[in-house]
């Protein structure tokens, strides 16, 4: 069991209190994962800017304040701006070196791991609660179009910061995926995707949903083709919601085993687990949240 | 003689745990009270479980999972939506919601009456051992699966795998079956089917004779092993 959360401002000027809103919904999913929580926020892109998340791992005695990471990053790309929060370090650079900057900073700087690369996203989980992962980063201040949001219960892969959730689909920017289930194909799907070329960073099975969806995409799919597709292709129970720079997209599986709800209004669409995470941020009475269907896929994008 | 109307005791669950609320639900009905009204449930769960009374509980709102669960004769009305598990293992009373269930809705009841206004998810009425479950939109995938004694009445649509392996009890469908279960077979609507669907959808303000009602029951051929019908077990299992 895990609970999984959402959120898609819609309108000219799409942005919110989305890291207030994330946080608060996934507050109120603590009882479906107490292991860890994670962040996917998509704020504004900025012109030649990507902002880079690495956990420091067990690097963070020797680089405390993230120079080794920046240095490392400083051999393929501009280094504009970096900073350490946590066991995090977030760089802001000019480029991702055409996909191979995330493997250089994880060969020069032991322990290091790359959450994420984006134009406008940003990874952030850590282990403990959301009220703990926001006294560390302080997500309430954070503004963005979109995001999503996950309250992990392992069953599958080990209980650390790498193995939660959200994934990113590297070396993809911007592409990332919270799930809630069991992919009983993993193993065939990751070969498959292996054979093609594609990394995995963790042996958890919900990675290989982000990176079969940014596969898709990457090759010619719209995003309603490869949530459908992937309803086939998935084996064993899923609920998930895939985000990109343009928006989110959700999809159930064949058997509606785990739960996943949205509501939308002329503003917002928020999506979760449960009723009581949209209620919390949603106290409309009007407006009435649906439950996705077995094998019903949806998405919401910004063209 | 004046009718003695009484106002319902009120209970504002804002900001308690579930745990509070129950309680607090169950010294109102220790303490005499019928009526109970409950605000702000905001979605949360296992609300007004385990209840052995004739009161009726009114929620304000939304709940979440395992609603009026274990129901022994309370009458529980909710306004807003539910999780899944309303009503499970209910063995009297009756729970109605104004709008959607979420799935394993009334799963395993021996009795009573649980009717959502609107759609049910997957799983409703699964291994019903008895009472009624009306649905007065659709109901999701497998709905009625293992089903054993009792009614459920879908005035919607009905999703893949209606009835699958049913024993016994009797299915109703006024909308489109996208592919009934293992056995599940249609039977011709009675007379007496009429009048009981007539009868128990007025009490609902639904007019039972404008819906094209299909009849669904076991065809019984899952019951006994029989070696002459290799495709069937195939199928079915």
């Amino acid at each position: 069991m895990c609970g999984i959360a959402g959120v898609f401002y819609k309108g000219p000027e799409p942005y919110g209190p989305l890291g207030a809103t994330l946080r608060d919904m996934c507050q109120e999913l603590f009882r479906r994962g107490t292991d860890s929580v994670g962040f996917a926020l998509y704020g504004e892109p900025a012109p030649d800017t990507y902002f880079v998340r690495v956990d420091l791992g067990a690097a963070r005695t020797a680089d405390g304040d993230g120079h080794a990471v920046a240095d490392a990053a400083a051999q393929l790309v501009n280094v504009r701006d970096f900073k350490s929060t946590g066991h995090n370090v977030r760089l802001e650079v000019d480029s991702d070196a055409g996909g191979k900057l995330a493997d250089r900073i994880e060969d020069e700087v032991e322990g290091a791991r790359v959450f994420s690369i984006g134009r406008s996203m940003e990874i952030i989980k850590d282990l403990g609660a959301a009220d703990d992962v926001e006294q560390v980063y302080h997500l309430g201040g954070y503004e963005g179009s979109h995001g999503i949001g996950h309250t992990r219960m392992a069953t599958e892969s080990r209980v650390d910061i790498a193995h939660s959730h959200p994934f990113w689909a590297r070396p993809f920017p911007d592409i990332a995926v919270v799930h809630n289930g069991t992919i009983t194909n993993y193993h065939k799907l990751r070969r498959r995707l292996e054979l093609k070329g594609h990394h995995f960073s963790t042996g958890n099975d919900s990675e290989v949903i982000a990176v079969y969806i940014a596969d898709r995409l990457e090759n010619g799919d719209s995003m309603q083709q490869a949530l459908e597709a992937s309803v086939d292709d998935l084996d064993g129970t899923f609920a998930y919601v895939v985000s990109t720079k343009d928006g989110i997209g959700l999809a159930r599986d064949q058997f509606a085993m785990k739960p996943l709800l949205f509501a939308e209004d002329d503003e917002l669409v928020v999506l979760a687990s449960e009723e009581c995470a949209i209620r919390r941020v949603l106290r409309d009475p009007q407006l009435v949240p649906r439950e996705l269907q077995a094998r019903e896929v949806r998405s919401w994008l910004r063209s | 003689m004046a009718q003695v109307v009484t106002e319902p005791a009120v209970l504002d669950a804002e900001g308690l745990s579930i745990r509070a609320i129950n309680q607090q639900i169950k010294q109102l009905l220790a303490d005499g009270v019928t009526d109970i009204e409950v605000r702000n449930p905001v979605g949360q769960h296992c609300l007004a479980v385990a209840l052995k009374t004739t009161a009726r509980i009114h929620f304000r709102g939304s709940v979440g999972w395992y609603a009026a669960g274990m129901n022994d004769g309370a009458h529980v009305i909710i306004d807003g939506n539910c999780g899944w598990g309303l009503a499970e293992c209910q063995m009297g009373g009756r729970v109605e919601v104004m709008g959607n269930a979420g799935s394993g809705t009334s799963v395993s009841i021996r009795g009573g009456l649980v009717f959502v206004r609107g759609d049910c998810g997957a799983r409703a009425g699964i291994s019903m051992k008895g009472g009624t479950l009306v649905i007065g939109g659709s109901a999701g995938y497998l709905s009625g699966f293992m089903m054993q004694r009792g009614t459920i009445i879908i005035c919607g649509d009905a999703a893949d795998g209606l009835g699958d392996s049913m024993y016994e009890g009797t299915i109703y469908v006024g909308g489109r079956v996208a592919a009934y279960g293992a056995d599940a077979v249609e039977k011709p609507v009675t007379d007496a089917d009429r009048a009981l669907l007539r009868q128990s959808l007025q009490e609902l303000a639904i007019d039972a004779d404008r819906i094209p009602f299909k009849k669904v029951e076991s065809g019984r051929r899952l019951w006994n092993f029989s070696k002459k019908e290799p495709e069937l077990w195939r199928s079915a299992l």
